[in-house]
C-alpha cells in the first residue's frame, strides 16, 4: 500500500517541478497535464471516485486544453532560448522552502487514522440541500465569467 | 494519508516558487493551477480524515472557481496579446503610471 502511494506521489512531485522549471512553455503545459492526471489518480487512490471523474473532465479535458490552445496561439518559440526565470531565483527558493516547512510543521501532527468514505448520494445531498446557496452562487459566477470572457475578447 | 498532505504542501511550495520566478503570463497561470490542485488535495484528504465534514463538496466548488479563473485569465491574455504582441510580465507595466 505504501509503495503504491509512493508510486503516485513521486511522479506528481517530479512533474510539478518540471512544469515550473522547463524553458519551453509548451513542455511545461504538457507536464502540468501529467501533474493533473496524477492528482486525479490520487483522488482515486483515496477513494473518492467523483473527484476523479470531475478532475479528469474539468482539468485534464478542459483547462489543460485551454492552456495548450493559448500557448500555441500566443507562444513565441524564439523566446524559449532565453532564461524563463527572473532575478528572484534564490529569494523565491528560500521563500518556498520556508512555506513548505511551515506548512509541514502545521500539518504533521494530524495523525487521525479515521477514514470516512462519503457516498455519492451523501455528497449530492449536501451539495443540493445544505449548500444550495453556494451552488447557485457558483452558477452565477460561471455566468459572469462567460460574459466577461466575451467582453474581453471582443474587438 | 500524511504523505498526501506532504505532497500537497510540496506542490503549494513549488507553485509559489513558479509564481515568483516565471516571466511568462501563461507560466504564471500554470503555477496558479498547481496551487489550486494542492488546495484540492488538502481538502480531499481532510474530508477522508473527517477533519472537514463533506470536504469533497469544497473541492467541487474550488474546481468550478478555478475553471472560471482560467477562462477569464486566458481571455485577458488574448486581449493583451492582441494589443501588444507579448506576454512578458516585466514589460506589461502600462498601469504603473
Amino acid at each position: 500500500m505504501q509503495e503504491l502511494k509512493l508510486l503516485l506521489i513521486i511522479p506528481t512531485a517530479i512533474f510539478s517541478i518540471l512544469s515550473v522549471t522547463l524553458k519551453n512553455i509548451f513542455y511545461s503545459a504538457l507536464s502540468l497535464i501529467l501533474t493533473l492526471f496524477c492528482v486525479a489518480l490520487i483522488y482515486l487512490g483515496i477513494g473518492s471516485s467523483l473527484l476523479f471523474a470531475v478532475q479528469i473532465v474539468v482539468y485534464v479535458g478542459g483547462i489543460a486544453v485551454l492552456i495548450l490552445f493559448i500557448v500555441m496561439l500566443a507562444g513565441n518559440p524564439t523566446e524559449y532560448k532565453n532564461p524563463q526565470q527572473n532575478k528572484l531565483l534564490i529569494p523565491a527558493g528560500v521563500v518556498s522552502a520556508i512555506v513548505f516547512f511551515l506548512l509541514n510543521s502545521l500539518t504533521l501532527f494530524l495523525d487521525t487514522p479515521v477514514i470516512k468514505k462519503h457516498s455519492l448520494k451523501e455528497i449530492s445531498n449536501h451539495l443540493l440541500y445544505s449548500q444550495v446557496i453556494s451552488f447557485e452562487g457558483i452558477t452565477l459566477l460561471i455566468f459572469a465569467a462567460i460574459i466577461g470572457v466575451v467582453l474581453f475578447t471582443r474587438k | 494519508m500524511n504523505l498526501y498532505i506532504i505532497l500537497a504542501n510540496f506542490m503549494f511550495a513549488v507553485g509559489v516558487f513558479g509564481l515568483i520566478t516565471r516571466r511568462n503570463l501563461i507560466a504564471v497561470l500554470i503555477s496558479v493551477e498547481l496551487i489550486f490542485n494542492a488546495a484540492n488535495i488538502n481538502f480531499a484528504v481532510a474530508s477522508k480524515l473527517d477533519l472537514i465534514p463533506k470536504g469533497d463538496v469544497f473541492v467541487l466548488f474550488v474546481i468550478a472557481v478555478a475553471a472560471c479563473e482560467v477562462a477569464v485569465a486566458l481571455a485577458l491574455a488574448i486581449a493583451i496579446y492582441k494589443n501588444s504582441k507579448k506576454l512578458k510580465i516585466e514589460e506589461l507595466n502600462y498601469l504603473k503610471g
